[in-house]
């Protein structure tokens, strides 16, 4: 009896220790896997780093157009590929942000550089001594993740002890070290990321980006009450539904536009209607509604019209159907202001139309109270003839118009759009009616559902 | 195990009939002309072009198909295993890289160049669902849009995957539940809303559950723009 009982016993430890030991191999090789991974993206970014480093000291250097444009593209590639090695380390984000601010600035500011140098203007005295503030945080950088490198190398340090230091509080004292070796580092050069100028330049990663203001935001501040008022008479509610609305909740009262939020709920509880108003002026800027439509009984034409209804009921009327998507029985639609027979890409709305019916389920405003202002449009330096003669000769234009096309800083610039076919393709292309300069190319793809461009 | 193999074989058939078909689909699509002697026009102009490249043909390229034309072209299907015709259609055309004169309903996207955001759709719809599944519409929608909100800040990776992926950034990455996503349909949708550009996190950069942050936590220096649901958003 204790026989059977001891030989099944050992069975089952053999059984236990066989499975334990594979699970151990099985974890040796996922240990593995994830510090080759994370070495691999160190030891990119420790060269990423020298490349960099070594970059922008040559550029301070060159003096031709052409090899700072080639020296540029390539700080510009190079800094992205540091910034994506970077971000794969197992490190908390706050200890990176300004490093990653700092990549991605330079990399954005190369690039607008680029740009400007190849519409024929060279650096200025002011644009190169910025770059030389950015060289030396970059050798600075570069020396510091060099001397990790060596720490690292020296102390046997990997990721993996990174990774359960995080997971675990250190205990003893090596564990202690090794921890403040990494967020010494990192944070100490996070905190000098943060010593050079502030960088304002056309580009999205410029600094003034992120406090942008409404360009010509107006009317009076509103009340929460006002703020009722106004959302008890959206055309989206229906006479005979008895509507339960929220207490407007204030949001984002040091952002660009201060709004109220209210939530309302009608028979559908599960089904609210998010509507957030603007403090200035009682504007919508946001109102969703998640409804799922299961029919579609409407053509889009009618639902344009049901939509450009709604828009006149807001106040806007002289919005444009810029782009389309049917998707869920939703019709998404895109318009933008139509000023002076100009296409203002910059003041856009979104509405989204249940095909069932014809309801409004969405609206979004913000770009369109952000960017809309009073334009003086003075007559086109260039003629559309003039501007033809800019492009390409193989492709075959269909249509043109004028066109305010916003640039990645924000900025307005008057173009010629000109809607062109090439080897079966289509695509839009900009160019500036001011200097002729091809501004964008966009390319158009369209599908049983909808066109978009990219 | 016979059952297995059985129902593998089945599935080796189905995998078979699906790649026939997608290789048929483009086909019913296409509306082609083919090339024959006394045609002309760009088109015979471009195959003499390639044909002369390639040194099958030695006449001018003047877009009218002769007799040189269409011994050049016989020369050209028999050396790279076409039916020597001379005529000039799809698979020849394609043989010659001219894959234009193949495609060419006009407003038809053709295959080589089609692209959507449905990868940064489910992306970011897994990466909703992992962080936000039990949280109101409206609630994963904003978490939706701090992510986004990421891509442009410059504070951030500037692709979509480099902020999801970024090392310690979300939870559900690193512990796996960002990989149980099923498709879940509200988080598709909220995901495509996040994307068509609402944003009801008021351009917040960080969210976090303030139920469930320790009290000595870095993100308490956040400031918080907006709550929806059990979710702190801010900047």
């Amino acid at each position: 009896m204790y026989k059977k009982l001891s030989i099944a016993l050992t069975i089952a430890l053999l059984l236990t220790a066989g499975w334990g030991y594979s699970q151990y191999r099985v974890n040796v090789l996922n240990n593995s896997l994830m510090e080759n991974s994370y070495q691999s993206a160190f030891y990119n970014l420790v060269n990423d780093m020298k490349s960099l480093s070594l970059l922008t000291a040559k550029n301070n250097i060159a003096y031709s157009d052409a090899q700072n444009s080639r020296l540029l593209a390539e700080v510009r590639m190079t800094a992205n590929n540091a910034l994506e090695n970077l971000s794969v380390l197992p490190l908390q984000h706050y200890t990176l942000s300004r490093t990653e601010k700092f990549l991605n600035q330079i990399g954005d500011y190369a690039n607008t550089l680029c740009g400007e140098i190849a519409i024929g203007n060279p650096l200025t005295r002011e644009q190169r001594k910025g770059l030389e503030e950015l060289s030396k945080q970059t050798s600075y950088l570069q020396q510091e993740i060099a001397k990790l490198e060596e720490q690292m190398t020296e102390q046997k340090l990997s990721f993996r002890d990174k990774v359960s230091l995080l997971a675990n509080s250190p205990k003893s004292g090596q564990e202690k070290s090794q921890k403040s070796l990494w967020n010494t580092t990192f944070t100490s050069m996070n905190q000098q990321m943060s010593d050079y100028p502030t960088l304002i330049y056309a580009g999205a990663y410029s600094d003034h980006m992120e406090n942008l203001q409404p360009k010509q935001l107006e009317g009076e501040e509103i009340s929460k009450e006002e703020a009722l008022e106004i959302i008890e008479k959206l055309p989206v509610l229906h006479d005979d539904i008895q509507y339960d609305f929220s207490d407007p909740i204030e949001v984002g009262t040091d952002s660009a536009v201060p709004i109220y939020s209210i939530i309302i709920t009608g028979t559908e509880k599960d089904y609210p209607i998010n509507v957030d108003i603007s403090k200035t002026g009682g504007k919508i800027v946001t109102m969703l509604n998640n409804r799922p439509v299961t029919e579609n009984n409407m053509s889009q034409e009618d639902a344009i019209a049901r939509a450009k209804e709604f828009l006149k009921s807001q106040g806007y009327e002289n919005l444009e159907v810029t782009y389309t998507l049917k998707e869920d029985n939703i019709l998404q639609l895109e318009f933008a202001n139509k000023d002076n027979d100009i296409y203002c890409y910059g003041d856009r709305v979104k509405v989204k139309i249940a095909l069932d019916n014809g309801e409004v389920l969405g609206f979004e405003s913000k770009d369109f109270l952000m960017n809309h202002c009073d334009r003086k449009f003075e007559k086109p330096k260039l003629s559309e003839t003039e501007a033809k003669a800019k492009l390409n000769p193989n492709v075959q234009i269909e249509s043109s118009r004028l066109v305010m096309l916003p640039n990645a800083s924000g900025e307005e610039v008057l173009c010629y759009e000109f809607n062109s076919q090439y080897n079966g393709q289509n695509y839009l292309i900009y160019i500036n009616a001011e200097n002729g300069n091809e501004e964008d190319i966009l390319q158009v793809f369209t599908d049983d559902n909808g066109s978009w461009t990219l | 195990m016979q059952k297995m193999l059985k129902n593998k074989k089945w599935l080796l058939a189905i995998c078979a009939i699906i790649l026939i078909l997608t290789c048929l689909a483009p086909a019913f699509g296409a509306s082609i002309t083919p090339l024959k002697q006394g045609s002309s026009g760009q088109a015979v102009k471009d195959v003499q072009q390639k044909l002369k490249q390639w040194d099958y043909y030695s006449g001018t390229v003047d877009g009218i198909f002769g007799s040189g034309t269409k011994e050049a072209v016989k020369k050209f299907q028999r050396n790279n295993g076409l039916t020597p015709d001379g005529i000039v259609g799809k698979s020849t055309f394609e043989a010659l890289g001219l894959n234009q004169y193949v495609n060419n309903s006009s407003n038809s996207v053709s295959g080589t160049n089609t692209t959507n955001n449905n990868d940064e759709v489910t992306l970011l719809a897994k990466a909703i669902f992992a962080e936000a599944e039990g949280e109101p519409y409206i609630g994963k929608v904003a978490v939706g849009a701090v992510l986004l909100n990421r891509v442009k800040n410059n504070q951030f990776p500037n692709t979509l995957a480099g902020v999801i992926y970024q090392g310690n950034a979300l939870e559900s990455v690193s512990n796996g539940r960002f990989y149980t996503f099923d498709n879940h349909e509200e988080s598709v949708k909220a995901a495509k809303d996040a994307l068509a550009g609402w944003d009801p996190s008021y351009g917040s950069l960080y969210f976090w559950n303030p139920a469930k942050v320790p009290a000595n936590s870095w993100i308490w220096t956040r400031q918080v723009i907006v709550t929806i649901g059990n979710h702190s958003f801010g900047k």
